[in-house]
């Protein structure tokens, strides 16, 4: 296949050199090039033969420069004035009051009294950094990442099912896979890349089914799927339960590999046994021979590769859905050989690297914080005292509620912007008006940054260095192309300043951070990582950059990566290694080790996983009888922060929308264009409808990117405040809700304008 | 760093001692938690917590102050691993006495520190106190149900009866104590991981919900309803309420919980973001490669985004 040539440049410029990058959009980690013209970067461009992308970039990945140069760049650090404004500050100022305030809070009230917020958009060395400072540094358990909001779920359901975090598969597996299914995954909108990769395999010699699984009749469906199943918002348990019973039930399944290699199969086949066909079609409202059809066409398939995404994970019982996912392709055998992989997906660019490196609130390199053995080597590493490690996560919902209930004092909230972002906004937004709140970001006037007592303005893509580890454990290295503006800085240089004046010090009285630039992070790393499961100690920066990225283990056995994993296929799931005890999917709690190892402790097999089906604790009535899901769409991502600022994503998709079926807008007597307001249990939206067929009736969509202050229209005023009892991972998906026309209005809405580009 | 008068040497000295003595504590927790029962289990990791929040605590007084914390606990934290080891294998009992005996003697330090300290060292060391005397009390609850001493139960600021509902002496994974309720226990077992919220735990969890969520409780499911209960009722800001509620008055303590945030909330002035593109921005040229096939019409529809709404 011929590689595609995929590039976007500013028509009055022309690139004095390109600069070997990864796009830091979405997970999937494109090779790209940055184009630059003086210290501005003037256009990207993807890399052919690039083994990622293969040369293709997505539009949102070929407009991210635009963000890189506009005038909402943070320059100059910020802190509140008497009078309540943002005023301009040095450094040492700044770093002074956020450093005396996080002192203050720490001596008074307790490690509880201060929380950190961070991203899925920083580099590795960064995460690592702020990770070894939270737990070793400050102690705190208070420390997560908006990775929470994004794919906590596939760090749960690979360590229930497997034992540990860590995607077994590779995006290769797609080029030979027979039958693909995308699960709550609207690939043609946010993996744009993967798609086409997917759509080119369609046309090589497998031609593989593609089942698309999800609620709306979305681009991917149209552009490509051969099944649709529809199902109703939050009933993905039934459903997968549903396909796992017919597997059974058609003798498609691996019994020689269950026997094998995994435990539990008796109760898991008691389980799904009650998901008939026809119960299934009373729960999800997918017909039953669209389900036996799916059956047939996964079971019959040598090869298949399964995906979930937000569609799974932040929607009902997510981490139970992820995990049926898992033993679906455990019953088959499906798994760590070419083109059988269930394919739990990141979201963010290094939102893996938060995970693996501790900047979500677990610790370092998969080590299970209520394994004493693991905290003591990982003291030992650190140089620190076993017994100030140990220390259960805290996820980010509950941070916030600590906030809100006025536990935590402070809060230091890195690149990211929950106050779009996060469920439950009304509530958030108070929350985030009344703690201490730092924001560390590369824009100034984010609607989290606008509520901020201190903004520390930093570099953002393309103007630092350092690694991103991808949805297919893929290592890239990135390298500075331009400097960050005015006085912003890279992350890892706020970190390093923070840890000096906290005056962080190991056993031994040496600082605890002892390197100064990403390198040096990146090689403690490497050694803090070494023998774990993602062992990255055969990576060197010099190696990365001259490959498309390694994917991990990469160490004296794999020095050039591993592709997949589970090959042999051995699990992690022994008491020794399992980053887990296996939580009780209903109520999050956790066995004890004791419990685990003399009842639970598969040693070394995959646990075959199957919940009943419980219905979303957000429920319909007569006052709000519709289910909201929120979402993304092809032009913007997450919070609007940078695809917002360029003209092409901002003229494709200018505002918020309300998706609506015909048949309930007839019913509520609203016509395509006309101004709604959509209302929850908790806060409403108002916005034009947009009425078609890609929800079904009962459903509305609202995209969540939208969220300025002096507006009304962020779909998380909608959002309740509940999450899965395993990830932590917010239900976004699932507000049940009603529409009210405002007004129909002469204008068109912009959807309807010729000039949309 | 801002510039601070050092410790007083007596005040240094004490901190210096609440590390060591703490950081035995949890030495002497993580021994004895891989023999003990799962409902103590999680009683010892949180006093664990606790503990650890003391130590972080008296670091940073230290650290502010232009000292460096000593956090090794030097041989005491050998001796103490040893001796939980060896107690917890022979009864749980014995545990909670070392316990209790070595929580005494902080409550002892932290109640002189306290009263030699003033301004944020005094309201630091107070809140050490405050965790000292709750852990305290729980370890004498316990012990007086367990061992039926009348001696411990009037030690206790509240009859025994508002500490433990039961004939024996059960730890709620909440409160870890077994308070009476009208709602009632919950108890989960095999093949859940063994789960017990008491009945008090279960009514002071079912107000804590929000009220958006708290008028649909009744339409859930029973089982959806307690695995939901227990789901909050083990979360971090759950316990820290029940600690403040509910464990202060019973070690005699004033209740405690913090102003939320939003009664501390401050008008912040409007600020003029710059939503959009800069101005004068203009939109770059992609160069799109268009496959043959599927990706070709995909890769069109995708970069021309009246497509993409017209299919909507």
């Amino acid at each position: 296949m011929r590689p595609r040539s995929f590039s976007q440049q500013d028509e009055t410029a022309e690139a004095e050199r390109w600069v070997p990058s990864t796009c830091g959009i979405c997970s999937i980690g494109c090779g790209v090039e940055i184009g630059v013209a003086g210290q501005q970067i003037i256009g990207v461009r993807g890399v052919p033969g690039h083994a990622v992308n293969d040369g293709r970039l997505g539009p949102k990945g070929l407009n991210q420069y635009y963000a890189n140069r506009h005038t909402s760049r943070a320059r100059f650090p910020l802190i509140r004035n008497r009078s309540g404004r943002l005023v301009r500050a040095s450094w040492d100022e700044a770093m002074q009051l956020v450093v005396d305030r996080f002192n203050e809070a720490l001596a008074a009230d307790g490690p509880d009294a201060v929380g950190i917020y961070n991203s899925g958009q920083l580099l590795l060395e960064e995460y690592y950094t702020l990770g070894k400072i939270a737990r070793a540094g400050l102690g705190i358990a208070t420390i997560d990442a908006n990775t929470r909001l994004c794919t906590a779920t596939t760090a749960s359901a690979l360590m229930e099912s497997f034992g540990a975090d860590g995607p077994p598969g590779a995006f290769e597996d797609f080029d030979h896979a027979e039958c693909i299914v995308l699960i709550g995954h609207n690939a043609a909108e946010q993996s744009t890349v993967l798609w086409m990769r997917i759509l080119a395999a369609k046309a090589g010699p497998l031609r593989p089914k593609v089942i698309v699984v999800d609620p709306r009749r979305t681009l991917t469906v149209s552009s490509g799927a051969d099944l649709h199943l529809q199902l109703k918002p939050g009933s993905n348990v039934a459903l997968l339960n549903g396909l796992c019973h017919l597997l059974i039930e058609n003798g498609t399944i691996d019994r020689d590999f269950i026997a094998r290699h995994t435990v539990r199969f008796d109760q898991f086949r008691a389980i799904v046994g009650r998901y008939t066909p026809d119960r299934v079609e009373a729960i999800c409202g997918v017909p039953a021979a669209e389900l036996r059809t799916a059956a047939e066409w996964i079971g019959r398939s040598k090869t298949t590769v399964t995906t979930c995404l937000q569609g799974v994970y932040q929607s009902n019982q997510a981490a139970a859905a992820a995990c049926t996912m898992n033993s679906m392709h455990l019953l088959m055998g499906k798994i760590g050989r070419p083109g059988c992989a269930p394919m739990q997906f990141a979201g963010q660019p290094s939102s893996m690297n938060t995970r693996e490196t501790g900047a979500d609130g677990t610790y370092p390199a998969y080590r299970n914080w209520e394994d004493r053995n693991h905290m003591i080597d990982l003291a030992k590493r650190w140089n620190v005292p076993v017994e100030l490690l140990g220390k259960k996560p805290v996820a980010a919902p509950e941070i916030f509620e600590l906030c809100e209930k006025g536990y935590i004092k402070v809060l230091w909230n890195i690149c990211t912007n929950p106050a779009v972002s996060m469920m439950h906004r009304s509530t958030h937004l108070r929350t985030l008006n009344g703690v201490f709140l730092v924001v560390q970001d590369c824009f100034g006037d984010t609607e989290t940054a606008q509520l901020a007592d201190v903004v520390l303005p930093s570099a953002m893509w393309g103007e630092k260095s350092g690694c991103m580890t991808n949805a297919e454990r893929r290592c890239t290295l990135l390298r500075k192309a331009v400097e960050p503006p005015g006085e912003a800085r890279a992350d890892l240089d706020i970190f390093l300043d923070f840890a000096r004046r906290m005056n962080l010090r190991d056993q031994s009285d040496e600082p605890l951070i002892r390197y100064a630039d990403p390198e040096g992070a990146f090689n403690e790393w490497r050694e803090i990582s070494r023998g774990c499961i993602p062992d990255y100690s055969g990576m060197t920066y010099r190696k990365l950059a001259e490959r498309d990225g390694i994917q991990w283990p990469c160490n004296d056995r794999h020095p050039e990566g591993t592709v997949r994993l589970y090959t042999d296929p051995h699990f992690p799931t022994g008491w020794r290694i399992s980053e887990s005890y296996e939580k009780d999917l209903e109520t999050g709690h956790e066995h004890t080790l004791e419990e685990y190892r003399e009842k639970r402790d598969p040693q070394g097999r995959a646990v075959l996983i199957a919940t009943d089906y419980q219905p979303p604790l957000e429920t319909t009535d007569d006052e709000f009888p519709l289910i909201a899901i929120t979402g993304r769409q092809a032009y913007h991502w997450h919070t609007r922060t940078k695809t917002g600022k360029a003209p092409q994503l901002s003229d494709a998709a200018p505002d918020v929308f309300v998706g609506m079926n015909g048949a309930d807008a007839g019913r509520a007597g609203v016509v395509d264009g006309d101004r709604v307001r959509i209302v929850s249990r908790r806060g409403s939206a108002v916005a034009p409808a947009k009425v078609g067929d890609v929800v079904p009736t009962g459903v509305v969509f609202v995209p969540f990117h939208y969220g300025d202050l002096a507006e009304e229209h962020a779909a998380n005023n909608l959002t309740p405040p509940t999450w899965d009892p395993v990830s932590k991972q917010p239900v976004q998906k699932i507000a049940a809700v009603r529409v009210e026309r405002i007004e129909t209005t002469a204008a068109r809405a912009w959807w309807q304008l010729e000039e949309i580009r | 760093m801002t510039a601070r008068h050092a410790l007083a040497p007596s005040l240094e000295q004490q901190l210096a001692k609440g590390i060591a003595r703490e950081m035995s504590g949890i030495a002497a927790i993580d021994a004895a938690i891989t023999y003990a029962s799962p409902d103590y289990v999680v009683m010892f990791h949180d006093a664990k917590m606790g503990k650890q929040a003391n130590v972080e605590q008296m670091a940073t007084l230290v650290r502010m102050h232009g000292g460096t914390p000593d956090e090794r606990g030097g041989v005491r934290r050998a001796l103490s691993r040893t001796q939980a080891a060896v107690a917890s294998r022979v009864s749980t009992t014995l545990t909670l006495q070392a316990m209790r005996l070595a929580e005494m003697e902080l409550v002892e330090l932290y109640s002189e520190a306290v009263m030699s300290a003033d301004g944020l060292v005094r309201r630091g060391l107070s809140r050490t106190l405050g965790r000292a005397l709750v852990h305290t009390h729980l370890l004498t609850a316990h012990l007086a149900k367990r061992t039926g001493s009348h001696t411990d139960a009037s030690l206790l600021p509240a009859p025994l009866g508002d500490y433990f509902v039961g004939g024996e002496a059960r730890a709620c994974m909440r409160c870890h104590l077994d308070r009476p309720g009208a709602a009632g226990p919950l108890e989960r077992r095999d093949p859940h991981p063994y789960t017990y919220i008491c009945a008090a735990c279960h009514d002071e969890v079912l107000g804590e919900f929000a009220p958006d969520m708290a008028v649909q409780i009744d339409r859930w499911p029973r089982a959806v309803r307690e695995a939901t209960v227990i789901q909050h009722a083990i979360g971090h800001l759950s316990k820290l309420n029940a600690i403040g509620r509910a464990l202060h008055p019973l070690a005699g303590l004033e209740p405690e919980l913090p102003t939320p945030a939003s009664e501390r909330a401050v008008i912040v002035p409007a600020m003029t973001p710059t939503p959009g593109p800069a101005r004068g921005e203009r939109a770059g040229a992609p160069a799109v490669d268009i496959a043959d096939g599927l990706e070709g019409e995909y890769v069109k529809k995708l970069f021309s985004a009246r497509q993409v709404w017209r299919a909507w």
